[in-house]
């Protein structure tokens, strides 16, 4: 399993601010949005507190957060 | 169309002149750095006579597109000693584009505190010696009485007529408070050395248009499909704020802490946005809230107390981050006290949460000392001796204590996140001709592909943002629509509507370069070269807790940003 943690805007679109969801397969970043329908939502994904791209791959236990584009400061 | 007003304050003249045809497609920034290159010489006394003040809404201020009601002021800067330009939303952009001024320019120096009346076809000065000390509040409330409430107010605050590096010119909102600031970078001081206390600017009888649109039905139809986009993308905007970078910038280990020492911050929940917009929600006060005319986007909040009582408006993520983590404070109520003290005297809010941390690194009070950052913001005010000090910002301040450990950049304190774990901003910071500032050229994760804390690629990442941020600047619009590819498309698609006849993405990205190369001309020539272009030693060899990165982008690679 992995969490996920959802700010802004995803929140809605996930409909919990916070899930627990299995390692997709394959275990990379684009199947995990594509399965939790976000696709086009998400903007920015920080895994354990690193920057993670479609193709980065994830690990059981992972923290996942999962941002709209970013704007702002 | 438009206009030049210049108003000599030596003399008590006013003249006007149309826009040259060179500087036809230059509004905001682009033509404030445009008129100071072209007119300020380069080694002048930031605060001296041959200074310059400029304020120049955007070139698309006025029209019907989202956004687009930024005012830009420029001049030399007493606190970086370079070119300058800082902008803010409020009212008085699209006042000041209603009445046909695509520029507004002080020259000279009145003997005794003013102000200067903006009307149609109409400016006046009127010496105001009993104005002298007042807050931007209370000086808002008396010219309102005055003047009526539907003007746009332009003002400065104790701290500009002090003269202080961290001095704002304050744009009163739509709801008639002094809450937007062009804080960066001493404007306030320059406004202040010219003893012009505020500009009234009344647009009644007024329907100008600044800009000549050629083909209306299709600039209106891009801007209409503009706004309807944007509404529905910017909500996480709309909701909680720019605060909501708390979490992100915080996740990723590059939020301003302790002085920046530290990358995170562990009271970080309780500034964060969603904690901002609870306490709001809660109270009665508003989010979702427009800080100018025209605004789809509604970034900006109303902060109440306790009782519901307003303290402030636009409490945002910059603020909350340099004046909350920077010192350690945890407190919403304290922040936004402290941003209103900073609003009423006229101080910027970045550069004061630098100069306290540096303050508090020196043990002049502690670290999470909430009524001691409060004091020493009111001893800043009041302008007591430690307090002049302060006002002088950051780089001052330590060179005053003794302290080495300042985040700074050709004199200007850093933004809220720290370029060792934002390494992009860390390359804007150290070759923007702005200094340390964010709005020029924000390298935030995920923009453009970005991996913040990694190395690779941030020079070109930093000049791409740079470019686009200049050409939104240069338009009058908000930075929150995005400096990004897309975005210039939008614009090029609008000039071409407007001007009738094709305007591509390159023209329009060849317009930032052009402001940009204009700006670093001046630097250059007013002593600011390559070795200004540097991010201060200890970020390159002191490891931001806890991940424990540093700034590893060359000198020489800094030196190659626009070079390409």
């Amino acid at each position: 399993m992995i969490r996920v943690i959802a700010h802004g805007i995803i929140r809605e679109a996930l409909g919990a601010k916070e899930i627990y969801f299995p390692l997709p397969d394959p275990p990379i970043v684009e199947t995990l949005i594509k399965q939790l329908k976000l696709t086009g939502v998400v903007g920015l994904v920080i895994v354990n507190g690193e920057y993670k791209h479609n193709q980065s791959i994830l690990k059981p236990n992972d923290e996942v957060n999962l941002y709209p584009i970013l704007e702002g400061g | 169309m438009g206009e030049i007003v210049r108003i000599n304050l030596n003399q008590g003249t006013v003249s006007k002149e149309v826009i040259p045809a060179v500087w036809q497609r230059l509004g905001g920034r682009g033509l404030t750095s445009a008129i100071i290159a072209a007119e300020v010489p380069p080694t002048a006394d930031a605060l001296g006579d041959s200074n310059k003040l400029v304020i120049a809404p955007g070139l698309l201020t006025g029209t019907v597109v989202p956004c687009s009601a930024r005012i830009s002021i420029g001049a030399k800067s007493p606190l970086t000693g370079g070119i300058k330009e800082s902008n803010a939303g409020g009212t008085v952009a699209r006042k000041l584009a209603r009445l046909g001024i695509r520029a507004l320019v002080l020259e000279g120096q009145l003997e005794t505190l003013s102000i200067i009346f903006v009307g149609k076809g109409k400016v006046e000065i009127f010496s105001t010696p009993e104005l002298e000390g007042k807050g931007n509040y209370a000086t808002v409330e008396t010219l309102k009485q005055r003047f009526g409430d539907e003007v746009g107010i332009i003002s400065i605050g104790p701290a500009g007529e002090r003269l202080y590096g961290l001095a704002t010119v304050a744009i009163t909102s739509p709801d008639g408070y002094p809450s937007r600031h062009c804080g960066r970078g001493g404007m306030g001081a320059v406004m202040g050395s010219k003893k012009v206390k505020a500009i009234v600017i009344d647009d009644n009888g007024a329907d100008d248009v600044p800009l000549n649109i050629a083909d209306k039905e299709t600039f209106n139809q891009v801007a209409r499909e503009w706004a309807k986009a944007m509404v529905e993308s910017k909500k996480t905007l709309t909701n909680l704020g720019t605060a909501f970078l708390v979490n992100v910038i915080g996740n990723i280990g590059a939020l301003p802490t302790r002085n920046f020492t530290r990358g995170t911050f562990e009271g970080a929940s309780k500034i964060n946005g969603d904690a901002l917009a609870e306490t709001i929600k809660t109270r009665g006060g508003k989010t979702g809230h427009a800080c100018s005319p025209g605004c789809v986007i509604r970034c900006s909040n109303v902060f109440v107390d306790e009782k519901g009582d307003y303290v402030t408006s636009g409490l945002e993520y910059e603020t909350i981050t340099l004046l909350g983590a920077n010192l350690e404070i945890d407190n919403l109520d304290v922040i936004a006290q402290m941003d209103r003290l900073c609003d009423d005297y006229g101080m910027d809010t970045m550069e004061t949460g630098n100069a306290l941390g540096v303050a508090m690194e020196a043990g002049l009070i502690s670290f999470g000392d909430s009524e001691g950052a409060i004091k020493l913001i009111h001893e800043m005010g009041k302008g007591t001796i430690l307090g002049r000090i302060l006002g002088q910002g950051a780089t001052i301040t330590g060179k005053v204590l003794g302290i080495k450990h300042v985040a700074a950049v050709k004199g200007q304190g850093m933004a809220a996140y720290d370029p060792r774990g934002m390494k992009g901003n860390g390359v804007t910071y150290a070759t923007s001709p702005m200094g340390a500032d964010h709005t020029a050229g924000n390298a935030l994760p995920g923009r453009l592909g970005n991996d913040p804390a990694s190395a690779a690629n941030q020079i070109q990442v930093s000049r791409d943002l740079q470019i686009m941020s200049t050409v939104v600047d240069t338009m009058g619009l908000c930075l929150f629509v995005g400096p990004l590819p897309p975005e210039m498309g939008i614009i090029a698609q609008l000039l071409t509507a407007a001007e009738g006849q094709p305007v591509s993405l390159d023209d329009v990205l060849a317009l930032g370069r052009q402001v940009i190369a204009i700006e670093r001309q001046f630097n250059l020539e007013a002593g600011l070269g390559k070795t200004s272009d540097r991010l201060p030693e200890f970020m390159k060899k002191e490891a931001l807790s806890p991940k424990g990165l540093v700034f590893d982008i060359p000198d020489e690679d800094l030196d190659k940003v626009w070079e390409a």
